[in-house]
């Protein structure tokens, strides 16, 4: 009698609406579908790039393999180059008096990149091992 | 020439008029010729050249979408009810306080969008169109490679996209060309080497297990088609009919496919693939289509900003996008501390606004987030996108 009427249902069925598996089987598949949407930039990133994952294809990077990074320069060489040659720099140099005209920097073509020596250029590919 | 005129072809008997479409770079049939002289005023005027100013149409236009962008994302966080910008027992009045903090962050992020919006990249040239930068395209060296096939002068054989070709090659000397070609030899014998790793391994392997009655029952399963064994010699023969095709037709698969395309509508025109190698210019100094410019270590052009990315810009983007990031988690955290914890029945109607609202901003810095730590590795490894 009981199971057979309209509010047993309607009880039942609110209770599962509102309860924390509900929420959180929704919040387990937004996570996932964050993920995913992560991926796909990723996805999107590697499609669109000009050097990333793309050194077979550029007549520059020809010789060398995907990260590599030919033209890294160590991390504080690098970060140099990225920030003090911003031009927003050169418009507080202005500013202060010490102005100076702004140059691309000169990049050539990189050197060839040793795989088989006792050092390496990378930490993956050795004269001893190689891991990938 | 540029791709303003129609050009009349015919294909399988019929003659029709073709038409540029600068989108897709390629010649359709329907394309109205109205549609393309408006893409490429605007491409015109989206130039630093022309659009010299700070103040002109294009900018206006992204910093009208990025205000709109931002304006939803604002009522979406004041609208939120129990947050730390009202006053906690009715929630009617403002708290100032955590207001005035959450306009200075709006403040450093709009400050930064207005730094890096219509700034300069680092331009190296003034405008070029596309088909004068063709010219300095990697397919001119790949036009060395058709030589043998297509001749060196046009005997009425040449179609549009070889002539297009043709003409790139002519800017470049010998010496490169040469070199380019040794290049793409060496290239394609490492693929082929490859090819033979994966195929010729399992092989050596199978064969020393291998009883001549083993290799009966082979053939009798190839010749009743059936797929339940998979042996190494069919494999063998597939890699040397491929080499066989590559052989007539003379050229890799692969960069034929990149630079012509055959379809049912029509010929169409190859797509530019302009990666570098301008003579006066430094390397990694890249074309941007939309610019219409040589740009200094370009990254990529940003469709949010209208801007290109580059040497003298990239700095500041990082900036950008470091300072949305945090002012995005800004918001997150104020719109989490309306979440009454209410007994888990009532816990939903409570929550609802919140939720949705939460979930747009963690879609939003996700976006975000991962484009600021894929520039901080750019930053560090000196790699461009």
């Amino acid at each position: 009698m009981l199971v057979g009427g309209w509010w047993w249902w309607c009880g039942l069925f609110s209770f599962v609406r509102r309860s924390y598996l509900y929420l959180n089987l929704f919040c387990v598949f937004n996570l996932s579908f964050y993920l995913f949407l992560d991926f796909l930039f990723f996805l999107f990133f590697i499609l669109q790039s000009y050097e990333f994952m793309r050194s077979d294809k550029i007549d520059y990077l020809q010789g060398t393999k995907d990260f590599d990074l030919p033209y890294s320069r160590g991390l504080c060489k690098n970060l140099n180059i990225f920030c003090c040659n911003d031009g927003f720099i050169y418009y507080l140099r202005e500013l202060i008096g010490i102005a100076s005209d702004w140059k691309p920097t000169a990049w050539d073509v990189p050197n060839s990149i040793i795989r088989n020596g006792e050092i390496s250029d990378n930490c993956w590919e050795n004269k001893h091992y190689r891991c990938c | 020439m540029y791709k303003d005129e129609p050009i009349k072809l015919s294909i399988d008997g019929e003659e029709d008029e073709y038409e540029f479409d600068e989108n897709k770079l390629q010649y359709r049939k329907g394309h109205k010729p109205k549609v393309a002289a408006r893409i490429h005023k605007n491409r015109s005027k989206r130039g630093g050249g022309n659009c010299s100013d700070y103040i002109c149409k294009k900018s206006i236009r992204y910093r009208f979408g990025y205000g709109v962008a931002l304006a939803i994302v604002l009522a979406l966080v004041f609208t939120t009810p129990r947050t730390t910008l009202w006053l906690a027992p009715d929630y009617n009045t403002y708290n100032t306080p955590s207001v005035v903090a959450f306009g200075t962050v709006l403040f450093i992020m709009l400050l930064s969008y207005w730094i890096v919006q219509n700034s300069d990249p680092g331009f190296l040239t003034d405008i070029i169109s596309p088909d004068d930068a063709v010219m300095y395209s990697t397919d001119a060296f790949r036009a060395h490679l058709y030589k043998s096939e297509w001749g060196d002068e046009d005997d009425g054989t040449w179609d549009e996209s070889v002539k297009h070709i043709m003409v790139a090659r002519s800017k470049f000397t010998d010496e490169d060309l040469e070199k380019a070609e040794r290049e793409a030899e060496l290239s394609e014998e490492k693929r082929r080497n490859k090819k033979k790793k994966h195929t010729k391994q399992p092989a050596a392997s199978q064969e020393n297990t291998r009883t001549p009655t083993d290799i009966e029952a082979v053939d009798v399963n190839d010749s009743s088609s059936s797929t339940s064994t998979s042996t190494s010699f069919p494999i063998e023969d597939e890699d040397d009919t491929n080499n066989k095709h590559r052989g007539a037709h003379g050229e890799d698969s692969e960069i034929e496919g990149l630079l012509l395309h055959d379809s049912a509508i029509g010929t169409k025109i190859k797509a530019y693939r302009i990666d570098t190698k301008h003579p006066d210019l430094p390397y990694r100094a890249i074309y941007c289509k939309a610019e219409r410019r040589w740009i200094a270590m370009f990254d990529h052009y940003c469709g949010v900003l209208g801007t290109p990315i580059g040497e003298k810009n990239h700095a500041r983007f990082w900036w950008y996008l470091c300072i949305q990031t945090m002012s995005l988690c800004y918001a997150i955290g104020i719109v989490h501390s309306g979440f009454r914890n209410s007994i888990f029945k009532d816990w939903y109607s409570d929550n609802s606004y919140h939720l949705w609202v939460v979930i747009v901003l963690y879609i939003l810095t996700v976006f975000v987030g991962s484009l600021w730590i894929f520039h901080t590795w750019l930053a560090c490894s000196n790699t461009t996108r």
